[in-house]
C-alpha cells in the first residue's frame, strides 16, 4: 500500500461555514508530511477527519485504501492520533495511562512505552495533572505511539512547548519513526519546525489546500523576483503574491524563470517565504498568469485589469 | 475496558455508596431509637417529645428516599458521557482500538450495575424502617393511611426503587450524550424524572391493575378498608362506573361524562344516575395488588431505560467533532 | 568498539543549506580532521535522529550520497562504515593559504572592497559545492 492517506474533494461543513473544502491530497506511505497554515485554516478539521473523529460533508477520505469509518476498529488499529489539546485523564497516574493504552489496544507494546518514558525520566507514579506541559505531551505521544500504528496523525504536537520540550518530543517521535518507518502526518504553524522534519508539505489556508508537494520541489519551483515598482514583470509566470514598498516590488512566482530581464533580480526563496506567499492569497488561489498587455502590475488579489490592447 | 470504566467513575460511585450507607445508618438509628422508646404503657411527655422528633427525622428520610434514585441518576449518569465531552477525553478514547459502541456499553453497565446494586441494597433497610415506624406512628407522610401500597411507601419498597434508579441513570447518561453538558443533563434528568414520577402515581399506576369499585350505596367511603389485611388499600378517590351487567353501546359517552352531568343537575341527580345505570362510588387498589403494580410499573421503567440505553449508543456513534 | 556514536552532528536550521548537505559536509570534515578513520561506524540513523530531530529519510539520503562518493559503505544489518579517508589538510594547507592571499591581493587591486570579495567567495563556494554534489569530486 503506497498511499497512507488519500482525500478526494474532501469537505467539512460547520453550520454556515466550511471548515475544509475541495481538499484533494495524498500522503505517501513511509513519508513525513507536514500541514502548515494559520489558525482556523482547517488543519485540525482535516486531521480529525483522518482520525475518524469527524465525518465528511463532501468528498471522500481513505486510510491505507479503506474509507475512514468512525466506528471501525480496523481503521483505529492502524492509526495513532495526537490531539491539539492533548487530552489525558488528569487524575490518573502515568502508569495508569499506560494501563489505559494497554487495555484498549491489542497491539500495545508496553516495554517500548515504558522505555520511552524512562529515557525522559518521567516518573510513573506521578499524577498526570502534576506533570509539566512538556511531560504531558510526551505521555500523550507515548499513548498514541505505543499501539505501534502505521499512520501517526499529530495536531500541533509542539505548540506552546518550551524549546527543550519541543526538541525532546520531536526526538522521541522521529527516532520511533526511524525504527519502524511509520507514516507521519503532522500540522504546525511554524514552518522552521517542519522543514528539517518533513518530506512533503501541504499549505492550507482559508479551508483550502493552496499547494502541496515535496519540500525540495516547492523550493525548486518557486522564485523571488525583486525589482522596481514601475517595472513590468516577465510574462508567462504565475504570480503567487506580491509585496510593494515605495521603490521596490517583490514577487513570489511559480515556475522557473528563463529570462527575467535586466531590471529583475532572481532569488531562491526559503521555505518560509514560499509559505507566507501562499498564505497571503487568502483563499483565492494562485493568480492568473500576467499578460504583457496589462498596463498596470496587478496585485495578488485582483485579476488583470485590462484584457489586451485595443 | 472494564478497568477503565471503573477507574474513571470509581470516585462518584464511592461517594454514592457513602451517601447511601449514611442514609441507611440514619434509618437504622431512627428505628432503633424508636424501638427503645415505645412500650405498652402510655409515653411520658419527654418520650412524646422524642417520638415527635423521630417522626420529623422520618419525614426527612422519606423525602430523601423518594429523591435517591434521581440523585443516583444525576451523580452517576449525567457525567458518564457528558464529562468526557467537556474534557475532550472522548477524542482520546475514540482513537484507541475500541469501538465507540463497546466503550459506551461497558461504561454503562459497569456504572449502571453499581447504581442498581446500591438501590437494591437499600430496599430491605427502607422496608424495615418504613414498616416499623409507620406501624407505630399510625400515620406517615402526608397524613395518608399507612400501608405499602400507598404512593410514598410504594416508591421505596419492593422492586420499584431499583427500576427507578436504572431509569434515572439511563436518563442521565442519554441526556448527557445528547446535550453534551453535564449541567443541562442534570436539570433535564431531575425535571423529566419528577414529571414522570408524578404522572405514574396519579394516572398510570391506578390503571395498571383492575380497580375495585365500591358504590356509595353499598357502603363505599373514603376511608373504609376492604380487606381484613391491616394494610390499608390505596384510595383513588370518588368516581363513576356503569352498573355491572349493563350493555354499553359503542360510541356512547363514558360513565364519567354521564355521571358528571348528572351530579351537576340542580335536582334529580340520583334519579339521573339510575336512569343511565351509572353508579357513583369510591375506587381503590386493594393491598394485595401491591406486587402486580410493582412488577408492571418496574417493567415500564425498565423498558424506558433500555430505550434510553439504545439512544445513548446511537448518539455516541453519530457524534461528530 | 566504543559504545555510542563516534561523532555528533549539528543542524543549522537558519543557514539555508539543505539538511542532507550539512550532514555530508560534517562527515567529510570529520574525515579530514581524522576524527573518523576507515573502519569506523557512522552514527546510526536512529542516533542521528535522536540527536538533532530530523527526518530519517534525510539521513538515509546523506549516507547514500557518501556511499556514492566512495567514502563509506553500508553493511546490511550492521550500519554504515567509513571506507577511505580525506585527511589531506596538513599537506595542502600552507600552499592553499598562499594562493588565497595572492587572489585576495589581485581582487583588491581590481577595486573590490572586502564585502564584494566575501560575496564573490561565497558564490564560488556554492558553485563548487553544487558541482561536487553532481558526483564530480575535486580533492
Amino acid at each position: 500500500m503506497t498511499t497512507a492517506l488519500e482525500t478526494v474533494g474532501l469537505g467539512r461543513r460547520y453550520r454556515r461555514r466550511w471548515g475544509l473544502r475541495d481538499c484533494t491530497l495524498r500522503v505517501p506511505t513511509g513519508s513525513i508530511t507536514g500541514l502548515v497554515g494559520p489558525n482556523g485554516a482547517g488543519k485540525s478539521t482535516l486531521l480529525r477527519l483522518a482520525a475518524g473523529l469527524s465525518r465528511p460533508s463532501a468528498g471522500t477520505i481513505s486510510v491505507f485504501g479503506r474509507d475512514v469509518r468512525p466506528n471501525s476498529t480496523e481503521h483505529l488499529d492502524r492509526i495513532g492520533y495526537f490531539d491539539q489539546v492533548r487530552p489525558l485523564y488528569e487524575g490518573f497516574r502515568v502508569e495508569e495511562m499506560l494501563t489505559f493504552g494497554h487495555r484498549l489496544n491489542p497491539s500495545w507494546d508496553d516495554t517500548a512505552a515504558r522505555q520511552w518514558l524512562a529515557d525522559l525520566d518521567i516518573p510513573l507514579r506521578e499524577r498526570v495533572g502534576h506533570l509539566s506541559l512538556g511531560q504531558q505531551a510526551q505521555v500523550a505521544l507515548t499513548i498514541c505511539m505505543g499501539k505501534r500504528p502505521d499512520l501517526l496523525i499529530l495536531d500541533e504536537p509542539v505548540a506552546s512547548l518550551d524549546p527543550l520540550a519541543r526538541r525532546q518530543l520531536m526526538q522521541t517521535l522521529l527516532s520511533t519513526v526511524a525504527d519502524r518507518g511509520t507514516t507521519v502526518f503532522l500540522s504546525s504553524h511554524i514552518v522552521s519546525e517542519l522543514e528539517p522534519v518533513c518530506d512533503n508539505l501541504i499549505i492550507l489556508s482559508s479551508a483550502r489546500v493552496q499547494i502541496s508537494g515535496t519540500i525540495e520541489s516547492l523550493v525548486a519551483d518557486h522564485r523571488l523576483l525583486v525589482g522596481p515598482v514601475a517595472g513590468s514583470p516577465p510574462q508567462g509566470m504565475e504570480v503567487i503574491s506580491e509585496s510593494r514598498v515605495a521603490r521596490q516590488s517583490t514577487l513570489l512566482v511559480r515556475g522557473t524563470v528563463p529570462t527575467a530581464g535586466p531590471t529583475w533580480q532572481v532569488l531562491e526563496p526559503n521555505l518560509e517565504e514560499i509559505v507566507l506567499g501562499y498564505l497571503g492569497t487568502a483563499g483565492t488561489g494562485p493568480v492568473a498568469p500576467v499578460t504583457d498587455a496589462a498596463p498596470e502590475v496587478p496585485t495578488a488579489s485582483a485579476p488583470p485589469t485590462d484584457g489586451g490592447p485595443e | 475496558m472494564i478497568w477503565l470504566a471503573w477507574r474513571r467513575h470509581r470516585l462518584s460511585v464511592l461517594i454514592m455508596v457513602g451517601l447511601t450507607a449514611a442514609l441507611g445508618l440514619w434509618m437504622a438509628y431512627v428505628t432503633h431509637s424508636y424501638d427503645g422508646l415505645v412500650s405498652a404503657r402510655i409515653p411520658t411527655p419527654s418520650e412524646v417529645a422524642q417520638l415527635s422528633d423521630l417522626q420529623n427525622q422520618s419525614t426527612v428520610i422519606a423525602l430523601l428516599l423518594l429523591f435517591l434514585p434521581c440523585l443516583i441518576g444525576v451523580v452517576l449518569g449525567a457525567p458518564l458521557i457528558a464529562g468526557e465531552y467537556r474534557d475532550r477525553t472522548n477524542r482520546l478514547a475514540w482513537t484507541q482500538s475500541i469501538s465507540r459502541t463497546r466503550w459506551t456499553v461497558t461504561k454503562w453497565w459497569v456504572v449502571g450495575l453499581a447504581s442498581v446494586v446500591l438501590a437494591a441494597a437499600l430496599v430491605p433497610v427502607a422496608q424495615w424502617w418504613s414498616g416499623r415506624t409507620s406501624l407505630q406512628f399510625g400515620v406517615s407522610l402526608f397524613g395518608f393511611a399507612f400501608g405499602r401500597i400507598q404512593p410514598h411507601t410504594f416508591a421505596v419498597t419492593g422492586v420499584a426503587p431499583v427500576a427507578y434508579t436504572l431509569f434515572a441513570f439511563a436518563l442521565g447518561v442519554t441526556l448527557g450524550a445528547l446535550l453534551r453538558r453535564t449541567a443541562w443533563a442534570v436539570v433535564g434528568t431531575v425535571v423529566i424524572y419528577g414529571l414522570l414520577a408524578l404522572l405514574m402515581a396519579t394516572t398510570i399506576r391506578p390503571v395498571l391493575a383492575p380497580q375495585v369499585f365500591v358504590p356509595f350505596a353499598e357502603g363505599g367511603t373514603a376511608s373504609a378498608p376492604l380487606t381484613s389485611d391491616p394494610q390499608y388499600p390505596w384510595d383513588l378517590g370518588a368516581g363513576f362506573r356503569f352498573a355491572p351487567g349493563t350493555r354499553v353501546p359503542a360510541g356512547s359517552p363514558s360513565a364519567s361524562d354521564i355521571g358528571q352531568r348528572c351530579v351537576n343537575l340542580p335536582t334529580g341527580g340520583p334519579a339521573c344516575l339510575a336512569t343511565h345505570r351509572v353508579q357513583i362510588g369510591e375506587a381503590y387498589q386493594p393491598a394485595d395488588h401491591y406486587w402486580a403494580l410493582q412488577w408492571r410499573e418496574s417493567a415500564l421503567y425498565l423498558g424506558l431505560a433500555v430505550l434510553l440505553f439504545g439512544v445513548a449508543i446511537l448518539a455516541v456513534r453519530r457524534m461528530r467533532e | 568498539m566504543e559504545p555510542g556514536p563516534l561523532i555528533e552532528f549539528r543542524l543549522d536550521r537558519q543557514s539555508g543549506v539543505p539538511a542532507y548537505r550539512q550532514l555530508i559536509d560534517q562527515v567529510r570534515h570529520a574525515l579530514r580532521l581524522g576524527l573518523l578513520r576507515p573502519g569506523d561506524q557512522l552514527p546510526t540513523v536512529r542516533d542521528v535522529v535522536r540527536q538533532i530531530a530530523i527526518n530519517p529519510n534525510t539521513v538515509h539520503r546523506a549516507y547514500r550520497d557518501l556511499e556514492q562518493q566512495g567514502l563509506t559503505e553500508g553493511r546490511p544489518g550492521s550500519g554504515t562504515f567509513v571506507k577511505r579517508t580525506l585527511s589531506k589538510v596538513p599537506d595542502e594547507q600552507p600552499l592553499l593559504l598562499g594562493r588565497l592571499e595572492e587572489w585576495i591581493r589581485a581582487a583588491r587591486a581590481a577595486g573590490l572592497g572586502d564585502e564584494a570579495i566575501a560575496a564573490l567567495m561565497a558564490e564560488a563556494m556554492k558553485a563548487a559545492t553544487d558541482r561536487e554534489a553532481g558526483g564530480e569530486e575535486s580533492p
